[in-house]
């Protein structure tokens, strides 16, 4: 098996944790979620929201794109999916970088940040969203952001 | 197989009390006793009038293998997703940063992470008992 890095091992060991917890495997859970602390030690990470908003503009116009139009040829509709959402969402992650490069401290004024935990999803709003407009998950799959 | 509740729908103490055979409703936890639920039975299931117990699979069916090569681009997608987690985690963990940025950090470190996961997924990695998490585990413990 090719090597895989640690961070990306840490993600989907986070990811077979949530899927652990929702077959009710509650124990099962913990250890993954032991393990995907374990493997993530990023790198000391260089630059700042920039930094951030580049890597965010290189999914955009490269990696979903190479995903989407292989999953397009294998007619993989899971992998469809995830390429749409991870699109929208990461068209809103660099939105809202904008927003703060320009706009400064301003943008978040009687405003709270909120993130879908189905679909990642942010929203800037004064309340929790009744619906994500991505992935259509309720309110209750919402959390505010402290 | 066993019930499960949803404890945020239940509207508490009606009909799953009166149509369980073992009592395995009937706790003060408020979840359902899978001990005492009688495999697949779902009499709770059907009675429940707002839809809030499901049943508990023991056995997930396989997922589909993934194209390899699909599976090697959604780790590049991750591997992004990830360095941008990691920014995200030193600028909300930056005390000169102002609050609001740190805030937006937390939340695109929350969100990038779970975009991450979503790739996992689709990698392959969807539930802990699929093969292809079961040869990933297997070839750490030999590394
Ligand atoms: S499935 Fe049957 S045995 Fe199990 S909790 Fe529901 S009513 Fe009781
Ligand atoms: S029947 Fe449904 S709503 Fe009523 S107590 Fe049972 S789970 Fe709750």
């Amino acid at each position: 098996m090719e090597q895989i890095p640690k961070s990306v091992l840490s993600a989907i060991f986070s990811n077979l944790s949530k899927a652990a917890e929702k077959q009710d495997h509650p124990d099962e859970s913990k250890i993954f979620e032991k393990l995907s602390g374990e493997y993530w030690k990023p790198d000391p990470a260089n630059g700042g929201l920039d930094a951030l908003k580049a890597g965010i503009e290189i999914d955009l116009s490269d990696n979903y794109a190479g995903v989407s139009s292989m999953a397009d040829d294998l007619l993989d509709s899971g992998t469809q999916r995830c390429v749409k959402w991870g699109n929208k969402v990461s068209s809103i992650q660099r939105s809202l970088l904008s927003r703060y490069a320009s706009k400064g401290e301003a943008i978040f004024e009687d405003k709270n940040l909120y993130v879908c935990e189905a679909c990642g999803f942010i929203a800037l709003s004064e309340d929790f969203p009744e619906l994500c407009p991505i992935c259509k998950a309720p309110a209750s799959r919402f959390s505010r952001v402290k | 197989m066993y019930a499960r509740r949803n404890l945020s729908l239940c509207t508490k103490d009606c009909l799953c009390l009166f149509v369980c055979p073992t009592g395995a409703t009937n706790t003060a936890t408020g979840q359902i006793d899978s001990k005492r639920c009688l495999d697949g039975c779902r009499l709770c299931v059907d009675a429940c009038p707002s839809h809030a117990i499901h049943l508990v699979l023991d056995n997930y069916p396989e997922p589909a293998l993934k194209n390899p090569e699909l599976a090697s681009l959604l780790l590049i997608l991750i591997q992004s997703k990830t360095d941008q987690e990691a920014i995200a985690e030193n600028v909300a963990g930056d005390e000169d940063m102002a609050p609001g940025a740190r805030r937006l950090a937390r939340a695109l470190k929350i969100s990038c992470r779970i975009l991450a996961e979503d790739g996992a997924r689709e990698a392959g990695y969807m539930l802990p008992q699929c093969q292809a998490s079961r040869d990933l585990l297997e070839s750490l413990k030999n590394n």
